[in-house]
C-alpha cells in the first residue's frame, strides 16, 4: 500500500513529515529562544489564538477545497463583533455606555449574526457563479465593503461591554482550558467528518477539483461553490463573536489582515490553492505553525510589522512549494 | 451612438458620467470651480493617477498588483532613510528627533539616492513579475505576499516610526507648481503621456496587449511572453516608488506606514476606466477616466459628509459593479 | 531535379506518437497556381502533415523543400517566413484589438519617429482587406465580427506576409454559401498569381469544384495522388474508404421490444449549430451517430444531456416529454453522457478509483447521514470487478491508470446507476485494442438489458460493427439516417460528406 500512488503519494508523505519536522523544530526553538513559552500563562495565550484564527481558518479550507479563496473572512469577522456590540446596546447606541440593553436574549442574537455572516458569505458565493466575477476580485471587493459597514455602523468606535455568555464565549474556562479551543476542536472534528464522510464533502471535492466533470457527472458545482462561501462567512462570524467575547468590545478594527494569516495557515497547512484536495485537520496543523511563528516572534520582542514581513514570506514560499509539486499551477487565473 | 450598456462602458460612456459627476459636485458646493478647489483635488487625485497608470499595465496584462501600496510606503521610508545616511541597518535611536529639521547627510547625492529608490522600487516589481511567471503563480498571491513582506520591511526601518527632514526639492514635488498646476499633478500628466505612447504607439506596448490578451496567438505572431508579462510589474513597481518619495515630499517626512489600501483605488479606477481583469484590454484615457470619476466620486461623498467608512464601503461595491458590468459588457459581445 | 514549378515538396514525411503513427512515408507537393485539395477520414493524418508544414510540429523523418531548398522548419514564425501561412478552423484572434492590429501582430507598420502609424497601418491593412474583397473596416474590433469575417481577416493576414503557399483548414465548416462563392472567388485570385493553395475538405462537391489535384491519406498513409478531372466522385471516395470488405453485423440480439421507440429525439436546435435533428431508438437499440469532426455529434450528445442550451425541439421517452435543462437534472432523469474529453471532462484524475465510481451513487451508499465506507468499497470493487477493471489496488488515483481503464471507469460509474439511456462519445479513442473490444462488449451488453444507447464515433469500422441503425452527421444536420442492413462504407463516408443523391 505504501507505493500505491507512486510519486505523488510518496512526496505527500514526505511532505507531510516536513511539516511535523518544522513544528517539532518550531517548539524546541521557542522553548530555548524564548524562555516564557513553556509557561502554562503562553500555552493557554497560545490556545486562545490560534483558536480565533483557527476557526477562521475552517471556513477558508471549505473554500479552497471548492477551488476558490475567501479575503472577506476578516472584514466579516470584524463585523459581527459590531453588530454583536450593537445589539447588545440596544437603543443607546452610543458607545462608551456602561448599561447594557440587549434586543433580544444573547443565544437569539447570536443566531442572528451567525445567519448575517453566513448570508454575507452566500453572496459572495453568488456574485462569484452568478456574475462570473473571479475569486478573489469579488471577495476583495466584498472585504472592502463590509469593513466599511462594520466601521459605518460602529461610527468607527468601540463599543465597550457585552453580556456574560458572550464574554464567556471568548474568555471562559472549561476546567484549564478556553472554551474557544474547545470550540474550535470540536467543529474541527465536525467538519473533517462532513468532509471525508459526507455526500456533500465528497461533492465539494469533486467540484473543487474539477467543475465540468462533475457538472456532467450530475451535481450541480455552483451549487456547491456557494454553500462553501456560505460555511465560510458562518464560521467567520462565529470567530468574531468570540473575540468580541474575548475583548469585551465591539470593534471594527480587529483582525485587519487576518484572511491572509488564514490563507497561510490553509497552505501551510497541506491544502492545495487549486482545488479539491485538503482536510480541516491538515489545516490545524498549519493554524498551529503560524500561530506559533507568532507567539515566538512576540516573545522574542518583534513587533507585529516585521512579523507580518516574515509571514508574507512564509506564505510566499508555501505557495511556491505547493506549486511545484502541481502541474496545474497555483490558482491560476481562477 | 445606440445609448444601452455597452456604450456606457466605452470611453464616450465614461466622459458622460464624469460630466455627470462634475455638475453633481458644483451644485453641491458652489466652490467647486475656484482655483484653490481644483488645485487641491487635481493635486490629490494624482498620487492615485500615477499608481494606477501602473497597475493598468498590469491589468491588461491580465494580472493584478496588490503590493503597490506597501511599495510606497517603504520607498518613502527608504528615501528618508538614505538621506539620513543610513541604509541596511536598522536605525540607531539617536536619530528620532521629532519637530527639529536634522541635518541631511545622504550617502547618495541627488539625484542618485532618488534614482536608487525608483530602482528599488522596480527592482520588487520585477520579483512579482517573475516569481508569477517562474512558478506560474497566479500574481495576486503574489503581490499578496509581497504587500505584507514590504509593509513589515519598511516597518522595520525604523520601528515604524516617521524620519523626517526632505530636500526642498523634493519638498516641492508636492507643493510647487508649474504655471500654476500643481506639481503632482504635472508628473502625472507627464507619466499618463509617456505611458500612454508607450502603450499605444510602440510595438512593445502593442505586445503587452497581445500576451495579455491571448499568450498563444501572440506566439504565433513571433511574439515571447516573457519579458511582457515580467515588465508591467516593473513598471508598477517603480511608479509606486515615485509616489513615495512624492508622499515624503508632501509630508514632510519618509513614513513607512502611509498608502495602505492605495492599491484598491488603483485597481478601482482601472477597472472603472474599462479594463478587463482577464487581460488584453484598458487604456490610459479609460483609467485617467476612472481615477477622475473615483476621486470625484469620493469629493462628492465628501461634500455629503459621508463618513469615511461608509465611503470604503461604496469603493466596495462600486469595483464589484465595474467589474459585474465588465462581465456583462464582454459577454454580451461575445466571447 | 527539381520542378520550379513546384513551390512545396514534402518527400517521406513520418511522425509518430506514443503509440501512434500519425503520418507513414507520405509524399505531398504543391504547384505553382494549383489548388490541391487534402481528403481522408478523420484521424487519416491531414491535420498532423499541415501542422508541420506549418511548423507547428516537428517531423519524425522526411523532407520538406520549398521552391527547390530544403528547409527545417522550427515554428510557425519561421513558417510564415519562409511564405508559407496555415488558415486554421479556430481561428487565433485578439478579440480586444483591431481588425488592422491583428493582421499587424508584431510587425505594425512605424513612423520616421519609431511610434507605431495607424494611420498606415489601416491603409495598408485596407489594402489586403479590399484585396479580397472583404468589406471590412480595418479599424473594427475582431470581437464584433462574425466568424466569416474573422476568417477574411486570416486571409488578409496571410496575403500580408507574402504568403505563397495558403493553407486552409475545413474553412467552410463555418461558412454561408455565399461567403464560399466569396472564398472561391479569392481562392481563383491566389491562383492566378501563382500562390499554392492546400485545401482541407470533407465535401466531395466542393473539391471536385476548386481542385486541381486531391490527395487521399487514410491511417497516416499516402493513398494517392490524383488529378480532379480524370477521377469520378466514387473514386474518389473509394480511395478514401479504401477497398475493405464490408464488416459483419454481429447480431446477438432479439428483435426489438415492440413497435413504439422508447426515446424520441424531435426537432432539436440550436442556433448556429443544429440544425432539426429528428431520430428514435428503440429499448435494446444501439443507434449510432457518424460524422467528421465539426459536424455537431458531440452537440447532440450535450444537447440531449443538456450541457448546452437548445433553442428549441423536444426530447421524449416512453412517451413522456423529459426536460434536461442542465446535466444533473439530466442524470435524475436517467440520462448520461460519457464524454469524449475523458481525462478533463468525464475523470476526477486526482481522486481514487473508488471515489470516481461511486460518486453518482453516493446517496445509495449512505448509513444514516454519514456515507458508509463500506458499503462504497464493496459498489465500487464489484464494478472493478465485473468491468475488469486492472489497476493495483481500489484506491489507486485515476490519472495512473491505461486510457483503457479509465474509459472503463467512466463507465463502471454509470453502470451502477441502472440508467435509462447512455450517450457514448467516442468510447474507445485512445484505447489499446484489447481494451477497445471490452468496452464495445459492455456497450453491447447495456443495449441488451434493455438500455437505450447512443454510441459516436468517427471509426467507420466501430459504427458498422456496433449500430443497428446510423445518423449520419453532416454540419448541423442529420442527413441520413441508415439502417445497418443497409449501409456501406461508401454511403457514410459521402453523406458525412455532405454527398446527398445516393
Amino acid at each position: 500500500m505504501k507505493n500505491l500512488n507512486k510519486s505523488l503519494f510518496g512526496s505527500r508523505q514526505a511532505s507531510n513529515i516536513l511539516r511535523y519536522g518544522v513544528l517539532i523544530i518550531l517548539v524546541i526553538i521557542a522553548s530555548i529562544l524564548a524562555p516564557g513559552f513553556l509557561s502554562m500563562q503562553n500555552i493557554l495565550n497560545l490556545l486562545r489564538t490560534f483558536s480565533f484564527l483557527g476557526l477562521i481558518s475552517i471556513g477558508m479550507t471549505f473554500v479552497i477545497i471548492a477551488g476558490g479563496i475567501d479575503l472577506s473572512v476578516a472584514s466579516n469577522f470584524a463585523l459581527s463583533g459590531v453588530l454583536l456590540g450593537l445589539f447588545e446596546h440596544w437603543g443607546i447606541y452610543l458607545g462608551h455606555v456602561d448599561k447594557l440593553s440587549l434586543l433580544a436574549p444573547t443565544p437569539i442574537l447570536f443566531i442572528i449574526i451567525l445567519l448575517i455572516g453566513a448570508f454575507i458569505g452566500f453572496i459572495n458565493g453568488l456574485i462569484i457563479t452568478k456574475l462570473r466575477i473571479a475569486d478573489f476580485a469579488a471577495t476583495l471587493g466584498t472585504m472592502v465593503a463590509v469593513r466599511g459597514l462594520a466601521f459605518t455602523i460602529s461610527g468607527g468606535r468601540t463599543i465597550f461591554g457585552l453580556d456574560s455568555i458572550a464574554i464567556f464565549m471568548g474568555q471562559g474556562m472549561i476546567g484549564p482550558i478556553p472554551f474557544v479551543a474547545i470550540l474550535f476542536i470540536f467543529l474541527i472534528i465536525i467538519c473533517e467528518v462532513v468532509l471525508k464522510d459526507t455526500i456533500f464533502g465528497k461533492r465539494l471535492f469533486v467540484c473543487g477539483e474539477n467543475p465540468i466533470a462533475a457538472k456532467l457527472s450530475g451535481i450541480d458545482a455552483e451549487h456547491y461553490k456557494i454553500a462553501a462561501y456560505t460555511i465560510s462567512g458562518l464560521f467567520a462570524s462565529l470567530a468574531g463573536l468570540c473575540m468580541a467575547g474575548r475583548l469585551s468590545v465591539g470593534e471594527p478594527r480587529v483582525a485587519e489582515g487576518w484572511e491572509l494569516d488564514a490563507i497561510a495557515a490553509v497552505v501551510i497547512g497541506g491544502t492545495s490553492l487549486a482545488g479539491g484536495d485538503g482536510s480541516v485537520v491538515k489545516t490545524l496543523l498549519g493554524v498551529v505553525i503560524i500561530a506559533m511563528i507568532r507567539n515566538i516572534l512576540s516573545l522574542i520582542g518583534i513587533l507585529p510589522e516585521p512579523q507580518d514581513m516574515i509571514m508574507g514570506l512564509v506564505l510566499l514560499a508555501a505557495v511556491i512549494l505547493g506549486s511545484l509539486g502541481n502541474e496545474r499551477g497555483a490558482l491560476k487565473r481562477a | 451612438m445606440e445609448f444601452n450598456i455597452s456604450s456606457i462602458g466605452t470611453k464616450y460612456g465614461l466622459f458622460f458620467i464624469f460630466l455627470g459627476l462634475i455638475i453633481l459636485s458644483s451644485l453641491l458646493s458652489p466652490l467647486f470651480f475656484t482655483y484653490a478647489n481644483l488645485a487641491n483635488f487635481f493635486s490629490q487625485i494624482a498620487y492615485n493617477g500615477i499608481l494606477s497608470i501602473g497597475m493598468t499595465f498590469v491589468i491588461i496584462m491580465g494580472g493584478i498588483d496588490l503590493s503597490v501600496g506597501s511599495i510606497v510606503g517603504f520607498s518613502s521610508i527608504l528615501y528618508a532613510t538614505i538621506l539620513h545616511g543610513a541604509f541596511f541597518t536598522f536605525m540607531p535611536k539617536e536619530i528620532f528627533i521629532y519637530g527639529q529639521a536634522p541635518t541631511l547627510n545622504s550617502i547618495l547625492p541627488f539625484p542618485f539616492d532618488v534614482f536608487f529608490v525608483l530602482f528599488i522600487g522596480g527592482l520588487i516589481g520585477y520579483l512579482n513579475g517573475a516569481i508569477s511567471y517562474r512558478f506560474r503563480i497566479n500574481s495576486f498571491i503574489v503581490t499578496l505576499c509581497m504587500m505584507i513582506f514590504i509593509r513589515g520591511l519598511g516597518i522595520c526601518y525604523t520601528n515604524g516610526q516617521p524620519l523626517f527632514g526632505v530636500p526642498d526639492l523634493i519638498n516641492s514635488l508636492a507643493y510647487g507648481a508649474i504655471a500654476k498646476v500643481p506639481m503632482p499633478t504635472i508628473i502625472w500628466i507627464f507619466i499618463c503621456i509617456l505611458a500612454g505612447v508607450l502603450l499605444r504607439y510602440s510595438r512593445f506596448g502593442r505586445a503587452i496587449y497581445s500576451v495579455g490578451g491571448d499568450k498563444n496567438v501572440a506566439r504565433l505572431s513571433g511574439i515571447e511572453p516573457a519579458k511582457y508579462q515580467i515588465f508591467p510589474y516593473v513598471v508598477s513597481g517603480l511608479l509606486a516608488a515615485l509616489v513615495g518619495i512624492m508622499m515624503s515630499g508632501r509630508m514632510g517626512c519618509g513614513d513607512p506606514k502611509i498608502a495602505d489600501g492605495w492599491q484598491t483605488d488603483a485597481i478601482a479606477a482601472v477597472v472603472i476606466g474599462g479594463a478587463s481583469m482577464t487581460g488584453g484590454k484598458g487604456s490610459v484615457t479609460g483609467t485617467i477616466l476612472g481615477v477622475l470619476i473615483l476621486g470625484l466620486i469620493t469629493n462628492i461623498m465628501n461634500l455629503l459628509k459621508i463618513d469615511a467608512y461608509p465611503q470604503q464601503m461604496a469603493k466596495g461595491f462600486i469595483i464589484i459593479g465595474a467589474l459585474a458590468l465588465q462581465g456583462i459588457i464582454s459577454g454580451r459581445r461575445g466571447k | 531535379m527539381s520542378n520550379p514549378a513546384l513551390l512545396l515538396e514534402v518527400r517521406g514525411l513520418s511522425k509518430s506518437y506514443p503509440g501512434v503513427r500519425a503520418l507513414d512515408n507520405v509524399d505531398f507537393d504543391v504547384m505553382r497556381g494549383e489548388v490541391h485539395c487534402l481528403a481522408g477520414e478523420n484521424g487519416a493524418g491531414k491535420s498532423t502533415l499541415i501542422e508541420i508544414i506549418g511548423g507547428s510540429y516537428q517531423k519524425d523523418s522526411g523532407t520538406i523543400c520549398i521552391s527547390g531548398k530544403e528547409v527545417t522548419l522550427k515554428s510557425p514564425q519561421h513558417a510564415q517566413q519562409c511564405g508559407i501561412a496555415v488558415l486554421h478552423q479556430e481561428l487565433p484572434v485578439l478579440k480586444h484589438l483591431s481588425v488592422a492590429e491583428n493582421i499587424f501582430l508584431g510587425r505594425q507598420p512605424r513612423n520616421k519617429l519609431g511610434f507605431v502609424d495607424y494611420r498606415e497601418m489601416n491603409r495598408q491593412a485596407e489594402k489586403w482587406l479590399e484585396m479580397i474583397d472583404s468589406k471590412i473596416d480595418p479599424r473594427a474590433l475582431m470581437n464584433g465580427l462574425s466568424i466569416s469575417k474573422q476568417q477574411l481577416v486570416s486571409i488578409a493576414k496571410a496575403i500580408s506576409l507574402q504568403a505563397e503557399i495558403i493553407i486552409f483548414d475545413e474553412p467552410s465548416a463555418v461558412l454561408t454559401d455565399q461567403e464560399l462563392e466569396r472564398l472561391f472567388q479569392i481562392i481563383s485570385l491566389f491562383r492566378s498569381e501563382g500562390k499554392g493553395i492546400v485545401y482541407i475538405s470533407h465535401r466531395l462537391e466542393e473539391i471536385f469544384e476548386i481542385a486541381d489535384r486531391v490527395t487521399v491519406l487514410r491511417n497516416g498513409k499516402l493513398v494517392g495522388t490524383e488529378l480532379t478531372s480524370t477521377l469520378t466522385h466514387e473514386g474518389l471516395v473509394k480511395m478514401i474508404v479504401g477497398h475493405q470488405v464490408s464488416e459483419e453485423y454481429i447480431s446477438n440480439k432479439e428483435p426489438l421490444h415492440g413497435p413504439q421507440p422508447s426515446l424520441v429525439i424531435s426537432k432539436l436546435s440550436r442556433n448556429g449549430v443544429l440544425t432539426d435533428i429528428n431520430f428514435e431508438v428503440s429499448r435494446g437499440e444501439i443507434f449510432g451517430i457518424y460524422g467528421l469532426v465539426g459536424s455537431g455529434r458531440t452537440e447532440v450528445a450535450r444537447a440531449i444531456i443538456g450541457a448546452d442550451p437548445i433553442d428549441s425541439g423536444n426530447i421524449f421517452f416512453d412517451s413522456k416529454k423529459i426536460e434536461n435543462h442542465t446535466p444533473w437534472q439530466a442524470v435524475r432523469n436517467g440520462f448520461c453522457l460519457i464524454p469524449e474529453d475523458r481525462k478533463s471532462q468525464g475523470l476526477f484524475l486526482e481522486k481514487p478509483i473508488i471515489d470516481n465510481i461511486a460518486l453518482p451513487a453516493l446517496p445509495q451508499l449512505t448509513s444514516g447521514v454519514l456515507i458508509d465506507n463500506k458499503k462504497m468499497i464493496d459498489y465500487s470493487t464489484e464494478l472493478i470487478r465485473k468491468l475488469k477493471i486492472t489497476a493495483s489496488h481500489p484506491r489507486q488515483y485515476v490519472k495512473f491508470l491505461s486510457g483503457g481503464n479509465q474509459q472503463k471507469v467512466i463507465l463502471a460509474k454509470w453502470l451502477g446507476l441502472k440508467l435509462k439511456v447512455y450517450i457514448f462519445d467516442e468510447p474507445t479513442r485512445g484505447v489499446d485494442i484489447g481494451a477497445k473490444e471490452e468496452i464495445r462488449n459492455l456497450i453491447r451488453s447495456i443495449a441488451q438489458v434493455d438500455g437505450i444507447v447512443i454510441l459516436i464515433s468517427s471509426e467507420i469500422s466501430e459504427i458498422m460493427t456496433m449500430a443497428d441503425k446510423i445518423g449520419v452527421m453532416h454540419e448541423g444536420k442529420m442527413t441520413a439516417i441508415i439502417e445497418r442492413a443497409q449501409a456501406t462504407r461508401e454511403k457514410l463516408i459521402s453523406y458525412s460528406m455532405g454527398y446527398k443523391n445516393l
